[in-house]
């Protein structure tokens, strides 16, 4: 399998973290009566986070951890964009900045895994 | 921008009183996110020990060992704190400050298995410890969706 692949299925596992973690949100939310999310939100969280696994384990197994593993943290961009369309969260610029930083963090943490123990 | 404006107009010594350097964060949602740090870390360090513990043994076999269920428990835990923490927090907020965890997997995995901690590595963890600092100055609820009552809350900007 190419890389180019590997990396779609990168962008797909992050795009489903991201709808699980929605879906954990909407469990939590409250509405106007102050009652909880349905449970099937709670299901379709960690339904997600089982496909995710599998996605995972794939993309582990055709790439470089020192590329797959910076670009995890993409779901931290997928999520403050679902957020923002879906759950009509105030994402400030402050958000966006500390996500910015916070993927050149874990690009510079995996540049060090790309050394001599891989 | 508005922000750094705020401060600029002012005297000089209101410019330190006013910028105090991290935002005052609820305690219940403080502890929730360090519990969900710590267990998040905690998942990942026992998953990859039992990842390793049974590589040899057949498929079967790995629900045995004690390890499998030790990270079953702690991703159950974390689960629950999650869903707690979320219910008074933004998805937007929480979810990059768990990017915590990449620092503490990184310093206890080259603690257990010696590796020294490179200059590389010192700087992306500053840059993590930025980017969540960044996120701990927002507020954490953008929604109010704790009270049950719709007061509107004027003048939050």
């Amino acid at each position: 399998m190419n890389q180019v692949f590997a990396i779609l299925l990168i962008i797909c596992a992050t795009t489903i973290e991201a709808v699980g973690q929605l879906c954990f949100k909407k469990k939590s939310t409250r509405d106007a009566d102050g009652d909880m999310g349905s449970r099937m939100w709670l299901a379709g969280g960690i339904a997600c986070m089982a496909v995710e696994a599998v996605v995972w384990t794939v993309v582990l197994q055709n790439l470089n951890v020192s590329i797959a593993y910076p670009m995890g943290s993409l779901s931290f961009v997928m999520v403050l964009l679902m957020s923002r369309l879906f759950l009509k969260e105030k994402v400030q610029k402050d958000r966006w900045i500390g996500v910015a930083l916070i993927l050149c963090g874990t690009v510079l943490l995996g540049l060090n895994s790309a050394g001599p123990n891989s | 921008m508005s922000f750094f404006q705020k401060i600029r107009a002012m005297p000089a010594y209101q410019k330190v009183e006013s910028m105090p350097l991290f935002k005052r964060v609820p305690l219940h949602i403080c502890v929730g996110l360090a519990i969900a740090v710590i267990l998040d870390t905690a998942v990942q360090i026992f998953w990859k020990m039992a990842v390793q513990a049974t590589d040899k043994a057949p498929l079967l076999a790995t629900f045995e060992h004690p390890l499998f269920w030790l990270v079953v428990t702690l991703f159950l835990l974390q689960l629950a704190n999650w869903l707690k923490v979320l219910e008074d927090a933004d998805l937007s907020y929480s979810q990059p400050i768990t990017s915590l965890s990449y620092i503490s997997v990184g310093v206890l995995s080259a603690m257990f298995l010696h590796e020294q901690i490179t200059l590389l590595q010192v700087i992306g963890i500053t840059f993590v410890l930025a980017g969540v600092w960044f996120i701990s100055k927002t507020d954490h609820n953008t929604l109010g969706t704790t009270e049950p009552q719709t007061t509107h809350q004027s003048g939050a900007k």
